[in-house]
């Protein structure tokens, strides 16, 4: 189920909160008005505004009133409504009980711009209104009583305006307040077993979030120290491996030449000093940052197949390096010696007797260890390099997987496939910073 | 050859110790860095094999207390695989050689004929592999009885090779020792030397093998 997101609840919360809050400010507004009988146009300001706009001229100079909607809605609502209009000839048009003595006064208010006027003396709210207003015929002076009634529309429309603004950016609001735990959430995708030290900012969330950060970093850091035990486990029970094996294989060397079984007692020797290298070696590569350094892959690979070719020439098979040039990379010298080690002796197990390898280095970073063995299977290619995984009955033990965690640090791959010389070939290809 | 072993592991010390015994040396064990600092002040050993990992420290510190006391009896460490840095310090401080755990016997007798060639010790005059001797003193090689007829440059090549037996010998390393600082090397005449060597090895059956490792350089071993 896809977990509803926080940014649109909060966003349908709070729009939900605002529009029923303001129907029920609005619904009280209207109950008080309604009930004061204050819901209306008290200055007398929009009655005239209709009034002016739907003044028409007949060809004759007389002044008519135009049936509009929003007359017709005016006197509809207010039946009593008196108003008086006069243009500058003098024609009148009166509408209701005009009281005769404000008709006496438009007629001395023709100068005058607009007024509000009260000549009943009642308290705060004028009576009746005056204005000059321009139409298509020419100037008119309306006067209108005050108090008619307000359409909702004309009352509420700068609230409801208003309103609609502030729902509107409700989103963006709650989208900057979540920024922080975003930009946090980012930062979270960063944490790999390779950087457990990374921990989430406090700085960027707010203080309701904090709790549940401090947590997860807390979480982080003892998760942190079980794997930093469990690691210093594995490569501590590799490291006491060893003594033990070098034990063994110094007894079974020293065993006379003929006694039965003696070359298969030294082959498992080795293979088991092998993996408990493997181990160590894997443990140093998660363990210790890699030194990157100008290192010549040619020199590296021909130091490797130095050190291995007793091994190689015990095993009955042949090596040789072809390296036609100088090739330099940014690089961790040692864990490449130790792919490069572990690409041999996996084409010593998997080549056999008398097999060929050829170790090959070529621009821009790229170290190819061939070998004239039986091959991988196309389809065992993608999985060889699991740990432990066994092709053909022989543990492929831990050697490609080291291999290829090497090329993952140096941002490099291994690529398996078959080589010219009728057998596999591993290239362990990595990143072109040449130096 | 006296030499003397600083492991605290019983086992490995006591396979250690018959192993060099089978090679007819004489071996004092020490299980600790006190033990060995006693035993190395006392007895003249012609070679120290010292473990890192002591009940009572750094093997590192019995070669450090042995210079500054002015011996300078050689010293092999043996270290983990693969840690540069270790196998480094090792060396700084004083070490003259190290072996990963785990080694062969073949590899161990390598060093321990490399060390003991140095000036400081010449107990062993004549190297051996297989049925091919070679006698320092005089500079002949030979095949059981009978001496082996190589040219200056031939003999250099074998000698290099066999105080190596088991190990690779760079190419770089054989041409410096054929040529020394001589302008008229020839990378291409090595390979020339070498395969009349390893014919005349072959005719007279001396049980060695040299093993061509293109591109990198040679190695010498038994046969099997």
């Amino acid at each position: 189920m896809k977990p509803r997101s926080l940014r649109w609840r909060l966003v349908g919360n709070l729009v939900l909160l605002q529009v029923v809050a303001s129907l029920l400010a609005l619904l009280g507004v209207i109950a008080i008005f309604g009930a004061v009988g204050r819901f209306v146009d008290e200055g007398g300001e929009r009655t005239v505004q209709i009034i002016g706009r739907s003044i028409e001229h007949t060809a004759d100079g007389k002044l008519v009133l135009g049936a509009t909607s929003e007359v017709q809605r005016l006197l509809g609502a207010a039946p009593n409504l008196w108003f008086v209009v006069r243009n500058s000839q003098g024609y009148e048009l009166r509408h209701g009980d005009v009281p005769p003595r404000y008709v006496a006064l438009l007629r001395v208010l023709d100068g005058k711009e607009r007024s509000a006027l009260d000549l009943a003396e009642s308290v705060g709210r004028p009576a009746a209104r005056f204005e000059r207003i321009d139409t298509d015929g020419g100037t008119v002076n309306v006067m209108v009583q005050a108090g008619a009634p307000l359409s909702l529309v004309d009352k509420f429309k700068w609230i409801a305006t208003a309103y609609l603004v502030l729902v509107a950016h409700t989103p963006f609001v709650i989208r900057r307040g979540l920024a922080g735990t975003v930009a946090t959430a980012a930062k979270a995708e960063h944490i790999d077993i390779d950087r457990l030290e990374t921990r989430l900012p406090m700085t960027q969330v707010a203080a309701e979030i904090q709790p549940l950060v401090a947590a997860v970093n807390r979480a982080f850091d003892r998760l942190d120290e079980g794997y930093k035990r469990h690691e210093r486990f594995l490569a501590d029970a590799a490291h006491e491996l060893r003594t033990p094996i070098a034990t063994l294989r110094i007894q079974i060397e020293s065993l006379p030449q003929n006694t039965r079984g003696k070359p298969r007692l030294l082959r498992a020797t080795t293979r088991l000093a092998t993996l408990a290298e493997q181990l160590l070696d894997l443990q140093r590569l998660t363990r210790e940052p890699a030194s990157i350094d100008s290192v010549d892959l040619r020199l590296v690979c021909e130091r490797v197949v130095g050190d291995l070719a007793p091994l190689v020439i015990m095993n009955g098979c042949s090596i040789a390096v072809d390296a036609p040039d100088s090739v330099r990379v940014r690089a961790d010298v040692t864990s490449i010696e130790r792919a490069v080690a572990n690409l041999i002796q996996n084409a010593i197990e998997h080549g056999g007797e008398g097999c060929e390898i050829r170790v090959g280095v070529y621009p821009p970073a790229t170290i190819e260890v061939s070998d004239s063995g039986p091959g991988i299977p196309e389809d065992q290619r993608g999985r060889i390099v699991e740990p432990f995984y066994r092709l053909r009955a022989r543990g492929a033990g831990l050697g490609l997987h080291l291999v290829s965690e090497v090329a993952r640090i140096h941002q490099g791959r291994l690529e398996i496939g078959s080589s010219d010389l009728g057998g596999a070939s591993m290239r362990l290809v990595l990143a072109t910073i040449t130096s | 050859l006296k030499i003397l072993v600083v492991e605290d592991d019983s086992d490995l010390a006591q396979a250690l110790a018959s192993a060099l015994h089978d090679h007819s040396m004489v071996v004092d064990i020490a299980s600790s860095l006190r033990e060995a600092m006693n035993l190395a002040v006392d007895a003249d050993h012609d070679i120290l094999i010292v473990d890192r990992g002591l009940p009572d420290g750094d093997g590192l510190a019995l070669i450090e207390f042995l210079r500054r006391s002015g011996r300078s009896t050689p010293a092999l460490v043996l270290t983990a695989m693969g840690e540069v840095t270790e196998r480094v310090r090792s060396l700084d401080r004083g070490a003259d050689d190290y072996l990963a755990k785990p080694f062969s016997i073949d590899e161990l007798m390598a060093r321990i004929r490399a060390l003991a060639r140095r000036p400081v010790v010449r107990a062993q005059q004549i190297s051996v592999a297989g049925r091919l001797r070679f006698d320092h003193e005089s500079r002949q090689f030979q095949v059981g009885d009978k001496p082996l007829a190589l040219t200056r440059r031939e003999l250099l090549v074998l000698e290099t090779l066999l105080l190596s037996t088991g190990r690779t010998v760079f190419r770089q390393r054989l041409l410096e020792r054929i040529y020394g600082d001589a302008d008229d090397i020839r990378s291409n005449s090595l390979d020339a030397h070498v395969s009349r060597v390893r014919s005349k090895l072959e005719q007279s059956g001396a049980g060695v093998e040299i093993h061509a490792i293109r591109g990198v350089g040679y190695l010498l071993k038994t046969s099997a």
